[in-house]
């Protein structure tokens, strides 16, 4: 069953609701005013992983509230996560959507969408059993298939709440087991272009 | 032809440091962000993950010829040329270090790579993946 969070009750640290496995910084995400903020500006910050899904093919969403007012560090709704070292994750930034992997703590920009921003957004984070990572913006295809292949045994899915104090951050979490493999792979992206320029 | 719904293909070195203020990113982004372009994917052809120690296949629908020409001359981008007789130049060109990663990729595919030697071109490698290219 998916996992779903409105975030409606007191307020609280994330850690206090007993379906997240929490590690790194207590209170890292917290609940305020129904709905969740991001409280700490530590690098590593908190991971909140939602309850096991029993498969390595994820999503997460949640409706974003607010982005950071300038380029400053944020934090992800989460694929393939183990720790606060390592996920695969899905931001809103100043002015973009942006799609990161985070291995041993370094970053890289896996792809990022440059777009307006409404109180609300849902971003959502796709990643299927080809490694094909899709980032949907309120539910169009926004950047990907990227195709990566780290921590592709990892079975847990959150949160990684860091970088900046920010309140509010998001709403109505939704964290489950994808459905197959949504889209094609990668290689016929390739025949797919070949086809359009009359190759194939 | 740059414009319209096809897609362009480009080889993209990976650069960065792996801080958050210069995250490991291929070359492309850059550019993509000064243009206010989008990627439609890649596919990271590095040995290791956290280090720009290779390449990066990325397609994205693109451009103007003016948004084109930007990427190409960046001396760490190059595209990928279905049309052009020699290919983009022989695997050598990019990286003899990363040619046995692309092949192993291919490998996994199921793709017959045993006549991919040094002299060949990126389009000869992509015409064994697609046998049905001219």
């Amino acid at each position: 069953m998916p996992f779903l969070d409105d975030f409606n009750r007191a307020d609280q640290n994330l850690e206090a609701f007993a379906s997240y496995t929490h590690s790194g910084i207590a209170g890292a995400a917290a609940v305020r005013s129904n709905l969740l903020a991001s409280n700490t500006t530590d690098s590593l910050g908190g991971l909140y992983l939602i309850p096991a899904q029993g498969s390595t093919e994820q999503y997460m969403q949640a409706a974003f509230r607010a982005e950071p007012s300038a380029s400053v560090p944020i934090g992800f709704i989460a694929v393939r996560a183990t720790d606060t070292s390592n996920y695969i994750g899905l931001r809103r930034s100043n002015g973009a959507w942006e799609l990161y992997k985070r291995v041993a703590g370094t970053f890289t920009l896996l792809g990022s969408y440059t777009a307006g921003f409404v109180a609300g957004d849902v971003g959502r984070i796709e990643v299927n059993a080809l490694n094909e990572i899709r980032c949907y913006v309120n539910g169009a295809l926004m950047i990907g298939p990227v195709v990566d292949s780290f921590n592709s045994s990892a079975l847990r899915q959150g949160i990684a709440a860091r970088g900046s104090v920010l309140n509010p951050w998001i709403d109505n979490l939704d964290g489950g087991a994808m459905g197959g493999i949504a889209g094609g792979a990668n290689i016929p992206v390739f025949v797919h272009h070949y086809r359009q320029q009359g190759i194939m | 032809m740059h414009t319209g719904d096809n897609m362009n293909i480009y080889f993209c070195r990976w650069i960065g440091t792996g801080s958050e203020s210069d995250p490991y990113r291929t070359t492309i982004y850059d550019h993509l962000a000064a243009a206010s372009l989008n990627a439609s994917g890649s596919y990271d052809l590095r040995r290791a993950p956290n280090a720009a120690d290779g390449w990066c296949v990325v397609w994205l629908p693109i451009v103007s010829e003016a948004g084109h020409a930007a990427i190409i001359a960046d001396p760490l981008c190059h595209y990928i040329d279905p049309l052009a007789a020699d290919g983009v130049g022989a695997l050598n060109f990019y990286d003899v270090m990363d040619s046995p990663v692309v092949l192993a990729l291919l490998q996994q595919r199921g793709v017959d790579v045993s006549s991919v030697s040094s002299t060949s071109t990126v389009v000869d490698v992509l015409r064994l993946a697609f046998p049905g290219m001219s």
